[in-house]
């Protein structure tokens, strides 16, 4: 063979750089991450999952899942919010402020309107601004006294249609081994599942009939994972409450097997709701409480 | 015989032809120069959109920077705002590195009088200013400080830059909150002259 070692380095130099990029150089970005304290909700994330999650989680591989739902959310922009919390000292000057701030955003801001919002504090007085004028606006407010603050609003499709309040990153990975992101969306994505479908009997409901809960879905029906049985001398505490057409016969019941109570588990256990330093958006107190109101509500 | 010779040379010739070799020919100019601009532009797109290869970097973000100015709430941060500051005002005197200068400005890094409980007697001496003989980590300074109570008019300022003084370098000590600073202005309310080191001596070392 003619130039038979050009041929081999060549091969070889193709391989060292494609492993290179696609396995060394992620490895170095985003390998050896550990979990972190998140100053908004006081704790270390993400947390370790339990045994009840995990043994949900294989159920979710086995029923394949994963091919029609992704665990990823995009977010293709980023907006801020104004917010006036505090008028400060010198109310005179800050209503010619927010004139100009109007201006440096294109906004027309009459007088009238900014007495009006520095009346009713905290006052959004600018919605969805960029980054620029973002940071023009807080320079015009520095030293004024009054207190302006930027809140970011992360912004794209999956975020309007209210999938999740943030991009995941790799971080919300953590413990996501083997990793289930998904590659195709033929049903909604399942990264903040838990937090906006956070009801044990809608979820069971739904995955022993789709259409008993969701008119259009096209998601089969895992009538596999539940038992349908004969009621004894009470009905089960666990059987499902079934309506019309997909209610089981007079004198027999629908009890969800203990893969099903895991799966849910593990679909409950999905949730975004807290910002993380590479994904940041306005965490506010009133929706930590409200996280707090539905761990409760699970641990009874 | 010719034919034969003729025969036996063709069949050399497509024994060679079997494996085709590798001839030198001069690589078209077209094709380096735009394989080169190729590469450019390449680098150029992984230098503006890579966010510098960061973990902490996810589009939509353009780089580290970015994603530090947009946290929310940063602005809030009491340490933060304290460096600002300190820079413009503190740091002329007692140097960015919180050192000062030796025989002139006494040290804030280290310092017996920063590394206490409470900052009654830091917020006294930044609202009214010091004047004569004051000790700092057994040594015995003479120097003038004016008052910066006007200049640092927010309450809220005077408690960050307080809290950055007691919390940067070696320091460490609690954070000012914006009431003691309220307090401690309140407190020395018209005094309008330096305090001394023994006046503050007396004074208690949490705001009352």
């Amino acid at each position: 063979m003619q130039k038979g070692y050009q041929l081999f380095f060549a091969i070889l130099a193709v391989m060292v750089v494609s492993w290179l990029g696609l396995v060394v150089f992620p490895q170095v970005q985003l390998g050896n991450q550990s979990t972190r304290e998140v100053k908004e909700i006081g704790r270390h994330y993400p947390t370790e999952p339990g045994s009840l999650v995990l043994n949900g989680r294989k159920v979710y591989q086995q029923a394949g899942c994963v091919s029609c739902h992704t665990q990823q959310i995009r977010q293709s922009g980023y907006a801020f919010d104004l917010v006036l919390n505090e008028v400060g000292d010198f109310p005179e000057s800050i209503s010619s402020k927010l004139v100009e701030a109007g201006k440096a955003a294109g906004v027309q801001v009459t007088n009238e309107k900014a007495q009006e919002q520095m009346a009713n504090l905290p006052s959004t007085f600018l919605e969805r601004v960029d980054f620029a004028v973002a940071q023009e606006v807080l320079q015009i407010f520095k030293d004024s006294g009054a207190k302006v603050a930027p809140n970011i609003l992360p912004l794209g499709s999956d975020i309007e249609r209210g999938w999740g309040p943030r991009q995941t990153v790799g971080l919300d990975y953590l413990y996501d081994q083997p990793l289930l992101m998904g590659q195709q969306r033929l049903g909604p994505d399942l990264a903040n599942v838990g937090a906006r479908l956070n009801d044990r009997q809608w979820h069971l409901k739904h995955l022993y009939h789709p259409r008993s809960v969701v008119t259009k879905s096209s998601m089969p029906a895992y009538t596999y994972l539940f038992d349908l049985q004969p009621i004894g001398e009470q009905p089960s505490p666990h059987a499902l409450a079934l309506e019309g057409d997909y209610a089981p016969e007079e004198g027999m019941e629908v009890v969800p097997k203990p893969e099903a109570l895991a799966l849910v588990d593990y679909l409950l256990s999905l949730k975004i709701e807290n910002p993380v330093f590479e994904a940041p958006y306005m965490f506010t107190q009133a929706e930590s409480g409200e996280a707090n109101n539905v761990e409760m509500e699970q641990a009874q | 015989m010719s034919s034969k010779s003729k025969k036996s040379n063709q069949s050399k010739k497509s024994s060679n032809d079997r494996e085709p070799g590798v001839s030198k020919a001069p690589i078209s100019v077209i094709f380096f120069v735009v394989t080169v601009l190729l590469a450019y532009w390449a680098m150029m797109e992984l230098n503006t959109r890579a966010g510098g290869f960061n973990r902490y970097v996810y589009g939509p973000y353009e780089s580290y920077k970015v994603v530090e100015a947009v946290q929310p709430g940063s602005g809030d941060d009491p340490i933060k705002r304290g460096a600002n500051i300190y820079r413009n005002i503190c740091s002329p005197c007692h140097q960015a590195s919180g050192m000062g200068a030796p025989g002139q400005f006494p040290p804030l890094a280290g310092s017996d009088w920063v590394n206490v409980e409470g900052p009654n007697r830091m917020l006294r001496i930044v609202l009214n200013g010091l004047n004569g003989p004051i000790d700092v980590n057994g040594e015995t300074w003479n120097a003038v400080m004016p008052g910066f109570g006007d200049v640092i008019a927010s309450d809220e300022d005077l408690a960050a830059v307080i809290s950055y003084v007691r919390n940067s370098w070696t320091n460490e000590a609690s954070i000012c909150t914006p009431e003691e600073a309220a307090a401690a202005r309140a407190d020395s309310g018209d005094r309008g002259r330096a305090w001394t080191a023994t006046e503050l001596l007396a004074l208690p070392l949490e705001v009352q």
